[in-house]
């Protein structure tokens, strides 16, 4: 196995309010080599939403350490996350989230405000993206204009278009129908094997599982091995 | 970015209409307030018209005479004699001019009472302030040398009391005094402190005692160069520190005087008594002039602000999508602040705007009502202020709410939605 991108070592992540507290994550190690296509399986609530989080530096782990490219990301603060996130981490969501009142490029354009880039720039990667998944014809189109399978591509154009090194897939073919989600699956396939991008994928589904290289089996928090 | 951001800015605000308005109202409202309070100020400060090389001129208006042996004080302002003595032989300013305040003067035409404002002035007065002269001629030194019964009037006061003939050439009475006047010049507002009156006589018609220490006068020192303004005050502390004692009309040995720039001025008869100074002696109080102005702008911004945070933090759960991607996407929370609080600012601009197409109308009513031939409009100074509390109070609303939308952790705010 290659140099993992990310690792999770000894990760916990509770949820604690005044009245009780709520174990996501409970001592959970595992390494996602560079270039993989791993898929997170689990019952519902079993964390693994949690886990994506964790591993997109989007939550903090309670207890643990996450290592991304070699590089312990303990202590850091939302100002060294936040480039981290920007250059190497795309993310997919089950519902999509595109912001409902801008057009499709400026929906792809997002990850290419936070970082140097001029308009110009922005305005051709973003169509550049937005080519790959098949929705060039679509750029000036608002996002309740196009159908499920339609945002999900421009969701995924989105996170594509920063050129990350690990894509998280949060559940994203869950809201879609099969055809569109076969689409979809076949997307990020595509990334995988063509531009060798790590992907990370939520889902319930053990047929869309079956097409990725690893499957990592949650329960309570825990891996099941 | 910031057109990405303006987009969302405009987005989010037709989101929602009526908090919109609401919101709106309340900016649109304080900035008017606050554009209107600056243009009367600067139209103080910076008259214009025939004060438009304000910024050469000296004021000198108040005299307090103390009698240090018994800590007795007499103030009021500059007699004849104080002038002749201490401030008419004064060497850095190129121009010295003595008028009195413009007062009261009643009289009757066609059984009408019309009351006017009379000003005694010098010549040099007309040396210095550059009036509109729309007949005829302004008063000579000959005029005031002589104490020629001549009057110059403004167009207003030619209008009332002369309607169908020239004003030039005929009688004027003001109370028990009668004038032929000699011109008519533009009407200047009653915030042009030096230039304001209706009438204007040369300064030795009025009864007087030039042996007068104390008196209604007050007295404008020109200086070419502006640069040259500290060297004039210091030279008239000088002369007031040189006050020999005198017996008329008590016993004095000490006075009082500053010179003032027509700012030093405002913001001491603003704050002095505020701040328990001595007017007669406070030299420089624009600091604590600006500051409490400050002060005052900015509660009375308060309100607004508070009501503008409280509307805009309730609306955090329907962006907390929007954050939590953002967050994800890269942006910082410190770039989240500034997108937020430009979003505010874009809704205040929207205020400012309606702020600037109202504010006109306000200051034509207190030109047509408070302010006699009332000069207050929209200056560039006046935009450029309006301009600054736009941002300002649209950083002030936004601040809070746009701090805690940007500290929301992004995967709560993305859980939030999908529940996941």
């Amino acid at each position: 196995m290659s140099e993992p991108i990310v690792a999770l070592v000894d990760v916990q992540k509770v949820y604690r309010t005044d009245r009780m507290e709520t174990v996501a994550l409970q001592s959970v190690t595992l390494r996602i080599a560079s270039g993989e296509f791993v898929a997170i399986m689990g019952p519902s609530g079993c964390g693994k939403s949690t886990l994506l989080n964790v591993l997109g530096l989007i939550d903090q782990p309670s207890d643990g350490e996450v290592v991304f490219a070699g590089r312990s990301m303990r202590g850091l603060g939302d100002a060294e996350l936040a480039p981290i996130r920007n250059r190497e981490l795309g993310f997919v969501f089950q519902s999509f989230h595109l912001i409902p009142d801008l057009r499709v490029v400026d929906n792809v354009e997002l990850p290419l405000l936070y970082r140097r880039c001029s308009a110009h720039e922005r305005r051709e990667r973003a169509r550049e993206a937005l080519g790959i998944v098949g929705l060039d014809s679509r750029v000036d189109h608002f996002p309740t204009e196009l159908s499920g399978g339609q945002q999900q591509r421009v969701a995924v154009a989105r996170a594509m278009v920063g050129k990350p090194r690990l894509l998280l897939a949060d559940e994203p073919t869950g809201n879609l129908d099969s055809h569109m989600s076969d689409e979809i699956m076949t997307l990020l396939e595509g990334l995988n094997s063509q531009q060798g991008t790590t992907i990370v994928m939520v889902t319930h589904d053990q047929a869309k599982a079956d097409r990725t290289q690893r499957i990592i089996r949650l329960f309570d928090g825990q891996l099941i091995h | 970015m910031l057109g990405n951001y303006l987009k969302i800015a405009i987005a989010v605000l037709l989101r929602r209409k009526f908090l919109t308005f609401v919101n709106l109202f309340g900016a649109t409202l304080t900035l008017t307030v606050l554009v209107v309070a600056y243009a009367v100020f600067d139209s103080t400060v910076r008259p214009g018209g025939a004060q438009h090389r304000q910024d050469n001129i000296l004021l000198v208006n108040r005299l307090r005479l103390t009698n240090t042996q018994f800590d007795r004080n007499w103030g009021a302002f500059i007699g004849p004699a104080f002038y002749e003595r201490y401030i008419a032989t004064l060497e850095t300013p190129d121009r010295i001019s003595y008028m009195t305040l413009p007062n009261s003067a009643t009289s009757y035409l066609d059984g009408r009472k019309l009351t006017s404002m009379l000003r005694r002035t010098d010549a040099e007065y007309w040396e210095i302030l550059d009036f509109d002269v729309i007949e005829g001629r302004v008063l000579s030194a000959d005029d005031v040398e002589l104490g020629r019964m001549v009057a110059v009037i403004n167009v207003a006061t030619a209008d009332s009391r002369f309607p169908d003939e020239p004003a030039i050439g005929r009688k004027l009475v003001v109370g028990r005094e009668s004038f032929e006047v000699v011109g008519v010049v533009a009407n200047e507002p009653e915030t042009s402190r030096l230039a304001f009156a209706d009438i204007w006589v040369p300064i030795t018609t009025a009864p007087r005692r030039a042996d007068a220490w104390l008196g209604e006068g007050q007295v404008m020192l020109y200086l070419e160069d502006p640069g040259r303004m500290q060297l004039a005050k210091d030279e008239y502390q000088t002369a007031v520190a040189a006050f020999e004692p005198v017996s008329e009309p008590a016993v004095f040995d000490a006075a009082t005087s500053r010179a003032w720039t027509a700012l030093e001025l405002y913001a001491a008869q603003m704050v002095a008594p505020y701040l328990e100074e001595d007017i007669f002696a406070s030299t420089d109080l624009i600091g604590e002039f600006i500051a409490a102005a400050i002060v005052v702008a900015l509660l009375f911004m308060a309100l607004p602000a508070v009501n503008m945070a409280n509307l805009s933090i309730g609306r955090i759960l329907e962006r907390a999508p929007e954050i939590g991607l953002r967050k994800a996407a890269g942006a910082s929370t410190s770039v989240l602040i500034g997108q937020f609080i430009f979003e505010n600012v874009v809704l205040c601009a929207f205020g400012g705007l309606l702020a600037f197409a109202l504010a006109p109308i306000v200051l034509g009513i207190l030109n047509d009502t408070v302010y006699t031939y009332g000069r207050l409009s929209m200056s560039i100074p006046v935009f450029a202020a309006g301009f600054a509390f736009v941002v300002i109070f649209g950083v002030i609303s936004g601040a809070y709410p746009a701090w805690k939308m940007a500290r929301l952790q992004p995967a709560a705010c993305l859980r939030g939605l999908n529940h996941a």
